[in-house]
């Protein structure tokens, strides 16, 4: 076996500083939210040798951000808001069916949140300074299927995840300190998310977070997905759009 | 003779005092006294929560115009004192400044013979801003310290029992006025904004003037005249501190109808609040607006601000409150599964 170059040594451990802060940082917050049960840990003299069993694995949360144009139909939102906004969200899985080591399957419920901002016209058109905005809460109910089998039988740390289920947008779209108007806009979404498992690069503080925590994995993930939202109400989905996040197995 | 001697000695007794005071006042050994303190409670016109009366005093223009006087509290008068006389200028702690008639750098105000010790308070006609001798014109953060010394008698330098001095400042300079004013249109709200006046400024104000309020103005009558103070009684819009560049005009607390406009002019503030001249006037117009739903659905008529309900605040809190949800089903649900299992 050839010894890594210094380049490829250093980029892996770049990438296990980056994995054990998030391992750490989730950690810190699962401790600052139970202070008690840190305390009482504090006096195990070593944590890296974890030697109770993993913990059950049933449920998922996911913290996503990404860019979002709703499709509207029409160029107005373009000329209006110009154009893309972030929509942060978190969704909540709980995966009762379970083939270990193969695959989980559940429901998901999602919530986000974006808005948009610009600039109002008058009556003949031309641009005022007034502003105006269109906020989009953005909330599903979906069937998740993922497959953990690359990770748990090959060894690579790739989870497959696949959704699909109900959205249901609510919009609200305001103009200096008046309300125009709100609704509620339904539709169905579709979701195909690729992550990377982090406990392939340091598996005892994930093995660790199981102890402590009950984490069993924690992962990044890209995820595209697009949504129908809209119905007879304001159409706010979009056929394709893109997320990011971090999420946690427990 | 040796009657005489009591005699001799009981004025010399009576004075040993102010003698002693005299020496710790001039830096010489002797038996230390303490000090006059000196408040300024109040300055005549003046409103002290815009401008506190913080040492050193800040006088500014408006301090100056008028006959606006002084409200002193002077304590720790000691007991036997029968005058507080009252110097300004410079080296006033001195005897010989304060004796010569030829010296202008200390100049004596007046004096005050009917009080109450330990404590007397000063005011009504006994001592006005413009007594202090800063009010001149030009002047830019000018130091005027004031001297007030406790004696046992009248003008007798010698007799001082204690003293005090306190500092003022006279800034009769306005700032210059902003440049670049510019502004817009909305329904219920149109911007001002403008390049800042460089300098130590205290903030703007935002002056507005209708169509009523006489001639000139960006929009035609307005009363409001660029380069010139903003006329008594002219409607401040609105007033900013520190170095804002902007600020947010509310039409319908200005009374503007819909399609009414009006001209509007800052000027800048200086620490002392010294208020200048306007800058270049710009023109705010009250339209009716259409908003992103307005434009997408083409129907004017929704647009008019009677049609308009209250703005759904409560919504705003809904994502902060579904992400905490979801975040306390989680960590429950993680708690419930600490109890350990096989894999």
């Amino acid at each position: 076996m050839s010894r890594p170059t210094p380049v490829s040594r250093r980029t892996r451990d770049a990438l296990r500083t980056l994995v054990s802060a998030i391992l750490c940082a989730a950690a810190l917050v699962a401790s600052t939210l139970a202070p008690g049960r840190a305390a009482a840990q504090e006096g195990l003299a070593d944590w890296s040798e974890p030697t109770n069993p993993a913990s059950p694995q049933r449920f998922a949360l996911e913290l996503r951000v990404g860019p979002y144009t709703p499709d509207t139909g029409d160029p107005v939102f373009e000329r209006v808001f110009g154009g893309s906004s972030l929509l942060f969200g978190a969704e909540f899985d709980f995966m009762p069916l379970r083939i270990p080591d193969v695959l989980s399957l559940g429901v998901g419920a999602g919530f986000g949140s974006v808005s948009y901002s610009g600039k109002a016209a008058s009556l003949d058109g031309t641009a005022t300074s007034e502003a105006t905005s269109l906020s989009l809460l953005p909330m599903s109910l979906l069937a998740v299927l993922r497959l953990d089998a690359l990770p748990r039988l090959t060894g690579i740390p790739l989870l497959l995840t696949g959704k699909f289920g109900a959205d249901l947008v609510y919009w609200s779209s305001s103009t200096g300190d008046a309300q125009d108007g709100e609704g509620l806009s339904p539709g169905l979404r579709w979701a195909a998310q690729a992550a990377l498992e982090l406990d392939f690069f340091e598996p005892r503080a994930a093995r660790a977070l199981d102890d402590e925590w009950g984490i069993n994995h924690s992962f990044l993930f890209a995820e595209v997905y697009g949504s129908t939202a809209g119905g007879r109400s304001l159409p706010v989905g979009t056929p394709f759009a893109w997320s990011a996040g971090l999420g946690f197995v427990f | 003779m040796l009657s005489l001697a009591p005699t001799m000695l009981r004025p010399a007794l009576r004075a040993l005092p102010a003698v002693l005071g005299t020496l710790a006042l001039f830096g010489a050994s002797g038996v230390a006294r303490a000090q006059l303190t000196v408040t300024v409670n109040s300055v005549e016109g003046r409103n002290v929560s815009d401008r506190p009366l913080s040492t050193p005093v800040l006088f500014n223009s408006e301090d100056c115009a008028g006959d606006n006087e002084l409200e002193l509290t002077i304590g720790n008068i000691p007991t036997g004192t029968t005058v507080l006389d009252f110097w300004r200028g410079t080296g006033c702690d001195q005897v010989e400044p304060r004796t010569s008639t030829t010296s202008s750098a200390c100049t004596y105000l007046f004096s005050l013979t009917s009080f109450m010790t330990p404590s007397a308070q000063l005011w009504n006609d006994e001592l006005s801003v413009a007594d202090l001798g800063g009010c001149v014109e030009g002047a830019d953060n000018t130091s005027v310290e004031v001297f007030i010394l406790a004696a046992t008698m009248e003008r007798t330098p010698e007799m001082v029992t204690s003293f005090a001095q306190f500092s003022t400042r006279f800034d009769l300079v306005a700032p210059a006025p902003p440049t670049a004013v510019m502004s817009g249109s909305g329904n219920t709200a149109a911007p001002v904004s403008w390049t800042r006046t460089t300098g130590t400024i205290n903030g703007y104000r935002v002056y507005v003037g209708t169509a009523s309020s006489g001639e000139g103005g960006a929009c035609g009558g307005s009363g409001l005249v660029a380069g010139e103070l903003p006329p008594a009684g002219a409607t401040v819009a609105a007033t900013v501190s520190g170095t804002a560049g902007g600020a947010s005009l509310d039409l319908a607390a200005l009374g503007l109808a819909v399609g009414e406009s009006a001209s509007v002019g800052v000027v800048a503030r200086d620490a002392a609040l010294n208020e200048g001249v306007l800058s270049e006037l710009a023109c705010v117009t009250r339209v009716e607006t259409c908003g992103y739903l307005c434009q997408r659905d083409g129907e004017v008529a929704t647009c008019s601000t009677a049609a308009r309900g209250p703005r759904a605040s409560d919504a705003r809190a809904a994502p902060g409150l579904g992400a905490a949800g979801l975040l306390a089903v989680a960590l429950l649900s993680m708690r419930r599964l600490r109890r350990r299992s096989p894999r």
